[in-house]
């Protein structure tokens, strides 16, 4: 391990504020200790000496990784880390040189700590204003040959925090952080990792971030001996896929907790629930079901009233007996699921687009255009002899308790959602409250029989009544799919729709074909087809964007023009499908995005798909009225490079070449 | 029905189990996790034997230099005399797994305890770190001091000033000491808890 005191500029001037650090070269494995050490481990310690009317800033410390041994995890650096502060030289300094020095005291570990101890000194050269602006030419001059560790230990320092709203909130035994983007195209970090400056939290080699609306969330355990009370955390936001992370800065608020839905008692919780159950029935999946329950109802007619009542009673057996598995299989889920970082809310996409899925197929089975279950419901509907009425009825509840559960979750939300948030036993009598509701009209009915007389009769109605209930469903689909498309990007959408309309065309096929007994493999083998392709575009609609464009204006090309980089502009719109070929092609080729991420390249979206004035200038300034169009700058060339109209992958890498070679 | 009523019976019980697996560590003013280990004299103790004395947990590593701190100038063995002579039991713990720092053979520790004289009551060997994780330990040293009712009246460092360098400790608040003290008094210990420092427990990879 080597300690060496270095600073940045050759020679400094009275009133000068400059750099100095104290750079560590360490062994491969090794590792020395951030400010907070983590659950072990010793924050490296340096005390400046330095003469006489000096001042110094606050010690500054790059940006950690996480190291775990056996378990423990600390903060710390590995290879080398530079740690600097700014110091200021008195107005008046005499020559021709001065000493500087620290007492540093650091803890390296891999396996066994060692500490060390050292006593540094370096001298540097003092030069008077007039003598420094003879003597400079040029910036690089007046640096030391130590200057590019600080240069170079700058992408290491935490940046400003621009993007995010950093907020916390005590829960249980730690606190919920949680940040919101304060700008559209603020991501969070890859692997990204809070490091907090206190040692108030339990180190973890990785963090669970969940997707919350307009942001993210994670958890921090909190130590034993933290503070009982404190109103801010402060440290750094990290990526931690690197060996040399980069971070922001951030200062996490204290907020007061939401008023949590499960501050609700639950005497008022559960008769809300049962409503919410009987609100099913009347749901357009449900529905059409309590038809057929008023139809073997109706059969029933002739037994004994006793009889009757068994039935209602082993029906709504049924149905809790579904709602416990259900509600258990969530509460599963939910605490699996919890570790895993998934998001049961409206949030997360996926949870959302299979809803939508869901809805929308049984749209299509309410519509006509496929049964399911037949048989089964043929089972439960015919229970004529006593025997198999147990299990008909058994199975009608659990087939009704199917059915509503793709439809209550937009329905009732709060319900289910107070359920995916109470402590479990809570939950589960909360779900017993739903299937009571559920159950109540057969159960009400087969104590009274004579309401039966109340009840419509069966008839086509009935029919003509399931049909309609489809463009309910279809409209709770429609929802959904916006509701989606506020969390997505632009393209996703299009997979996303043209995944349910390959949905539609899976089930029509298994419908008019195998259901009806004809087509035979043939028909299986499509079927089986549309369904792969709806998952794949599922998949593609919901899979973050693989680039990041940004938003084409003259300024902004200016602005990365005077940086020197090589942009990519892209004229688009989309109701232009050669742009969106275009891109398909060009984007879906390694090699394409390979050479961008080399160059660095700069990706600008003019987006034409709605009247935009500015663009449509800039179009005509090129001679052209229409997308799609595409154009390369590079540095240090007036004129960009013009890409014909339909590209292919070597199109682009060869103008790449005569760009930036 | 009976199938169903099994079905959901375990469903219920499998998720209280995963919310009750989410349950602290040890916690002071709760009782102490139980244990039972072998010292390096053969013996087998188990913390329920010292119902009724006042127990101080210490875990240690000899190559620690955080160790050697006190180690090396005869503090911690002083502290150990101390305790003793006033009816605490005092038990080392080292939950190194073999091959790692800190791990050696009953015979290389008894010689080893010769060595640096050692004074408190035994040292017990945890070597698949299972204790050690029970009380959620992770550095050496780190304290925890237990009351005669067997809850735990102090948890974390063993002293005030964060550092190797044992000049420190004259300087330092012992908070071992302060927490022994004050149950002596029949009081409550003033400070009951802090950031452990040391290194990493040796817990197997």
């Amino acid at each position: 391990m080597e300690a060496h005191l270095i600073i940045e500029p050759s020679a400094i001037q009275p009133g000068q504020t400059f750099r100095v650090g104290v750079l560590f070269l360490i062994e491969p494995h090794w590792h020395t200790y951030w400010r907070n050490g983590g659950d072990a481990g010793l924050a490296t310690d340096i005390r400046w000496e330095l003469p006489e009317g000096f001042r110094v800033g606050a010690l500054q410390w790059p940006v950690p990784m996480p190291l775990t041994v056996g378990g423990v995890t600390s903060y710390g650096y590995e290879e080398w880390v530079l740690h600097w502060a700014e110091v200021t030289a008195p107005e008046v300094l005499a020559g021709p040189e001065v000493r500087l020095g620290a007492q540093v005291s650091w803890l390296e570990c891999k396996e066994a700590c060692i500490p060390g101890e050292a006593r540094l000194e370096r001298t540097v050269r003092v030069i008077s204003g007039e003598a420094a602006e003879a003597g400079l030419s040029g910036k690089l001059s007046g640096l030391s040959e130590d200057a590019s560790w600080f240069s170079r230990n700058d992408a290491r320092m935490p940046a400003e925090n621009r993007q995010w709203r950093a907020t916390f909130r005590r829960e249980g035994g730690g606190v919920i952080l949680r940040l919101e983007a304060l700008d559209r195209r603020a991501e969070l970090p890859s692997r990204a990792m809070f490091f907090p400056y206190e040692a108030w939290f339990k180190a973890v080699e990785e963090q669970k971030w969940i997707s919350v609306e307009g942001g993210w969330e994670t958890r921090l355990e909190l130590q034993g001996f933290a503070p009982v009370r404190f109103e801010r955390i402060e440290g750094v936001l990290a990526e931690t896929a690197t060996k040399q992370p980069r971070g922001i800065e951030l200062v996490a608020e204290a907020v007061a907790s939401p008023a949590p839905r499960d501050t609700l008692p639950l005497w008022i919780l559960f008769p809300l629930a049962v409503l919410g159950g009987l609100i099913l029935n009347l749901m357009p999946c449900v529905f059409p079901v309590l038809g057929l329950k008023v139809m073997a109802f109706a059969r029933q007619g002739g037994e004994s009233p006793g009889r009757v009542v068994m039935h209602g009673l082993v029906y709504t057996a049924g149905i809790l007996v579904s709602f416990w598995i259900l509600g258990g299989g969530l509460l599963l889920l939910r605490a699996g699921g919890e570790e895993l970082g998934w998001g049961f809310q409206l949030q997360n996409p996926v949870f959302v687009l299979t809803l939508a899925l869901l809805l929308f197929l049984f749209g299509l089975n309410m519509a006509g255009v496929f049964e399911v279950g037949a048989r089964l419901m043929a089972m439960g509907g015919g229970a004529a002899s006593g025997r198999s009425g147990w299990i008909g009825d058994w199975i009608m509840g659990a087939l009704a308790v199917v059915l509503a559960t793709p439809c209550s979750a937009p329905f009732l939300a709060t319900a289910l959602g107070s359920a995916l948030v109470v402590p479990p036993l809570d939950s589960m009598l909360l779900f017993t409250g739903m299937g009571l509701g559920l159950a109540l009209p057969y159960l009400v009915l087969s104590i009274r029989p004579s309401l039966a007389q109340r009840l419509p009769r069966p008839g086509p109605w009935m029919e003509s009544f399931k049909q309609g209930m489809s463009f309910l469903l279809f409209a709770a689909a429609a929802f959904l799919i916006w509701v989606l498309a506020g969390q997505l990007e632009d393209e996703a959408l299009l997979w996303i729709l043209l995944s349910l309309t390959s949905a539609a065309v899976a089930v029509w096929i298994h419908g008019r074909w195998t259901q009806r007994g004809v087509g035979g493999w043939k028909a299986r083998v499509a079927t089986v087809v549309a369904g792969v392709a709806t998952l794949m575009m599922a998949w593609a609609g919901l899979k973050p964007p693989a680039h990041d464009w940004l938003v084409w204006s003259p300024a902004e090309l200016e602005r990365h023009r005077a940086a020197g980089r090589v942009i990519y502009v892209d004229f688009t719109a989309r109701w232009c499908v050669t742009c969106q070929a275009n891109k398909l092609a060009v984007f879906s080729s390694p090699e394409v995005r390979r050479r961008f991420a080399e160059l660095g390249v700069i990706k600008l979206q003019a987006d034409w798909t709605a009247r935009d004035p500015q663009i449509t200038q800039e179009l005509a300034r090129w001679g052209r009225a229409a997308v799609p169009f595409n154009l390369i700058y590079g540095p240090g060339r007036e004129e960009p490079e013009i890409l014909p109209e339909i590209l292919t992958p070597g199109i682009v890498l060869e103008a790449l070449e005569r760009v930036a070679p | 029905m009976k199938k169903y009523a099994i079905a959901m019976i375990t469903i219920l019980s499998t998720t209280w189990a995963f919310q009750s697996a989410r349950a602290e560590g040890p916690q002071v003013g709760q009782p102490a996790p139980a244990f039972t280990l072998k010292d390096t004299k053969g013996r087998e103790h188990s913390l329920s034997d010292f119902k009724g004395k006042v127990v101080v947990l210490e875990w240690v590593n000899h190559g620690c230099p955080f160790v050697k701190k006190f180690y090396s100038v005869g503090e911690m063995q002083k502290l150990q005399k101390e305790a003793v002579e006033q009816g605490v039991v005092w038990l080392s713990i080292c939950s190194s797994a073999p091959g790692k720092q800190g791990h050696m053979s009953p015979e290389q520790w008894n010689q080893k305890n010769a060595e640096v004289g050692f004074a408190g009551t035994a040292v017990l060997i945890d070597e698949d770190g299972k204790v050690g994780r029970q009380y959620n330990a992770r550095t050496t040293p780190e304290m925890f001091v237990i009351n005669a009712e067997g809850n735990i009246v102090y948890m974390g460092a063993i002293d005030s000033i964060r550092s190797t360098k044992s000049e420190d400790i004259a300087k330092s608040k012992n908070y071992v000491r302060a927490a022994l003290a004050a149950l002596k008094a029949g009081k409550a210990p003033e400070v009951t808890q802090t950031q452990p420092y040391g290194c990493s427990v040796k817990y197997a990879d």
